[in-house]
């Protein structure tokens, strides 16, 4: 094992110490049989220890969260001479949560040394459906549905037929507009259930779901990262499902706060 | 520390009167007593030797979030102290008040603003009980998900304030997961509104807010997530020969992506404790003689004296329940979809069959169910057989676990008698909840050990790699070993109480003393 990294195969963590490129993490925990879900749509060839400075939407945010959703834990280093180091744990109760705080937030007031990465088991498959002729608000209707109702997605893609993971399938009569592309990784045994559900779920709003099982997304998975989506793809992650009508307020007081911590 | 207040007690009343109306202001003495604490165990036994706290000076239950930013706008002017109170459910002391302070109670603000039913939001006021608020989402099909075993008392504003878990968390997350934005008061009075950054890389002040226990504002509403409601339930059972085969298990379950509604493993203690009891009977698992021969209160009397014998025989109970022939006992609920509910079925059976659990069928996860939370009220009847109890939730990864829970239970074994189950899962790790149970004796000896063992706790945790709290709070009952925690976080704590709270009136003592 590269001196690096360090993998705890009981409980699915990764151990960065020193920084190391996106790709080649990725790939060493593919030859390991598991993998870190996070992957950037707006992927720029970076370092992980960059990357989680800087958030970029995640690609698996239905099924796993937001970039600090998959980080465990890090040595934070500011001021050149401090540095704390967050414990390993799935969940704590000591006051504000820095892990949440700091994570992607390009914060100035210093640097992620060290990254504890959450992973997950390498899928053994995947179910995959494509809906044509399925426009933005059916779409986001379709993928709200399944969040809300426990079937969450590996992976979207809208409207975008350049995108690499299309390669992977080999699904018939799919028209080259208003495509919708869902994916789920787990259990095998669920697969039935999701399919049965999206499918009554799209009779209902008269669209007509194709289901496939693949064995492997790997080269898929790393050329979208490479991919450019379009817009509207993008828009369905952000606009689907939980959207609270918030008159945001806290400007002032994170710009100070920023200043400040900058300071310290 | 208290800050150095500027106004007497009849200042601040005139203009408590004055903003929120007289009817909302009291600084009665049996208003003053009941806030004088929180739940907490320490405060308990001393209720029970009638050494009873000051209680704050005044007592305010403000209507709205216009009210308590002028509250605190006066608070900051005039250098008093502000306790937010919402249900009174903490067990750390978190809402306990310094002295001359004015307590401020939020269940005025009790209503479900909003539901976005085609979205899954709602925005929820600060003030309004767990219970109350999953019966109104119930009644309009959904549910929050959230089932703190106190949910019969504690409020919405508290979940948020001391990161609750609830009994469904492995399928929906803790309420930091659940949070999509929140409304805030800072410590000068200003009305603040945060939402959560998902996708881009702009700082995000909820994560701030929420856990801070009252000490960087004061929650007034927030938007949390919510789902559909579903009623068909499947219940399983499985017994396991160790707790590191149970524990294995759950890490097994988790992993494989499933995520179970309820999935608990108890110990061999806990086992006999919480999950032999007969569908409704009314007897001491601890006990489980008839003795419907002789009057209740001779009963009554004989039960008491023989739990509090049981309790000075700790040391022989801690060995030999770890002999109960249910062994260590897990528990799982699948609520939802039926076709989903069975494919979850079968993938655990299957991992159980793995790791040699021994299927029990239904029952046991059943009379969890019908006891769910019954828990936090059996302490009163430990207090009446002469002992004392209190809980303590720590989390660590799958790795750590095991370690964790021995050391824990070796060290405290010797002091009293030592329970734990492993209620909230994850993918790379757990939370563990011990429960301690001790005999009480006069109140000087009682806190001296309640004390002693609180302390070794703590330690032991800490040096196994465990975080102090995974979601009852620090409050001031765990600050004693918050510094150790945080280590170099804490000048980072520092700015954002300088920044929000400048005065230092925002609860006081709570979290670490600056």
């Amino acid at each position: 094992m590269n001196a690096a990294f360090e993998i705890d195969t009981l409980s699915h963590l990764m151990h960065v110490t020193e920084d190391i490129s996106y790709l080649d993490l990725q790939n060493t925990l593919l030859n390991e049989g598991f993998e870190w879900p996070y992957l950037p749509l707006g992927y720029k060839n970076k370092s992980v220890l960059s990357l989680i400075h800087d958030q970029s939407p995640n690609f698996h945010y239905f099924s796993d969260g937001q970039l600090a959703d998959t980080v465990s834990s890090f040595t934070f280093e500011y001021d050149k001479k401090r540095a704390f180091e967050l414990k390993d744990a799935p969940r704590a109760a000591c006051g504000p949560d820095y892990k949440t705080l700091l994570t992607g937030t390009q914060t100035p007031m210093g640097q992620i040394k060290a990254v504890t990465l959450k992973l997950n088991s390498l899928p053994s498959n995947y179910l995959a459906c494509v809906i044509s002729k399925c426009d933005s608000t059916d779409a986001m209707h379709i993928i709200r549905k399944c969040v809300l109702n426990h079937y969450h997605p590996y992976g979207v893609v809208y409207e975008d037929n350049q995108a690499p993971l299309w390669k992977a399938f080999k699904i018939k009569n799919r028209t080259d507009s208003k495509d919708l592309l869902l994916l789920w990784s787990g259990p095998s045994y669920v697969y039935k259930a999701t399919s049965s559900f999206v499918e009554s779920l799209c009779k209902s709003m008269a669209l007509s779901p194709k289901f496939t099982e693949l064995v492997s997304l790997i080269e898929p998975r790393i050329e979208l990262l490479k991919h450019k989506p379009k817009a509207d793809w993008k828009n369905l992650y952000i606009k689907s499902v939980w959207q609270a009508p918030i008159k945001v307020s806290d400007d002032k007081i994170r710009n100070e706060l920023m200043k400040k911590l900058e300071g310290i | 520390m208290s800050p150095n207040r500027k106004k007497t007690k009849a200042d601040l009343k005139e203009f408590l009167t004055q903003t929120l109306g007289e009817q909302n202001v009291s600084d009665s003495q049996t208003d003053r007593l009941c806030y004088s604490r929180d739940s907490n165990f320490r405060s308990t036994i001393q209720a029970h030797f009638h050494q009873t706290e000051p209680g704050p000076e005044l007592i305010a239950w403000p209507e709205n979030v216009h009210q308590i930013s002028k509250v605190l706008e006066y608070a900051a002017k005039s250098k008093v102290p502000i306790v937010p109170f919402g249900g009174g459910s903490g067990v750390c002391a978190g809402a306990t008040p310094i002295e001359k302070a004015i307590t401020l109670d939020l269940k005025k603000l009790n209503k479900i603003l909003s539901l976005d039913e085609e979205q899954g939001v709602a925005e929820v006021q600060a003030g309004i009980l767990g219970l109350t608020l999953e019966n109104e989402l119930n009644r309009k099909g959904f549910t929050l998900g959230h089932f703190p075993s106190s949910i019969l008392a504690a409020s919405f504003g508290g979940y948020l304030a001391a990161r609750s878990a609830g009994q469904l968390s492995s399928k929906y997350g803790k309420i930091e997961d659940m949070v999509l934005g929140l409304e805030f008061v800072d410590g000068t009075g200003q009305v603040v509104q945060t939402k959560r950054n998902f996708f881009t890389n702009q700082f995000d002040l909820t994560q701030a807010i929420v856990g801070s226990e009252g000490t960087l504002g004061i929650i007034t509403k927030a938007w949390v997530k919510v789902y559909p409601l579903h009623q068909t339930k499947e219940y399983l059972s499985f017994s396991f020969e160790t707790i590191e085969d149970g524990i294995k298990t759950l890490k097994d379950i988790m992993q494989s992506g499933i995520k179970p509604d309820v999935l608990r493993l108890y110990d061999e203690i806990d086992t006999a404790m919480a999950l032999s009891k007969s569908s409704g009977k009314k007897r001491s698992s601890l006990l489980p003689v008839p003795l419907s021969f002789i009057s209740k209160d001779v009963v009554k009397k004989v039960k008491s004296k023989l739990m509090n014998l049981a309790f000075h025989g700790h040391r022989l109970l801690n060995e030999a329940a770890r002999f109960s022939p249910l062994g260590c006992v897990m528990i799982v609920m699948l609520q939802g979809e039926q076709q989903l509910i069975t494919a979850q079925k079968k993938t655990i059976q299957k991992i159980c069959k793995k790791n040699e659990g021994k299927d029990l069928g239904a029952k046991h996860a059943q009379i969890w169910e019908q006891h769910r939370y019954s828990v936090s009220y059996k302490a009163s009847k430990l207090f009446q057989d002469k002992a004392f109890t209190d809980t303590m939730e720590v989390a660590t990864t799958w790795e750590n676990l095991p370690d964790l829970y021995h050391s824990v239970i070796d060290k405290l074994k010797p002091h009293c008698l030592v329970l734990a189950h492993l209620s909230h899962s994850y993918k790379d790790g757990g939370a563990i909840y011990f429960t301690f149970v001790t005999p009480l004796k006069n109140l000087e000896k009682s806190l001296t050990k309640y004390d002693q063992i609180w302390e070794l706790a703590m330690q032991t945790v800490q040096d196994a790699g465990g975080v102090l709290s995974h979601h009852h709070g620090i409050g001031r009952l765990k600050k004693p070993h918050i510094r150790e925690e945080w280590e170099d976080a804490i000048p980072i704590y520092e700015v954002f109480k300088d920044t929000l709270d400048p005065h230092k009136i925002l609860n006081p003592g709570v979290l670490v003393d600056l």
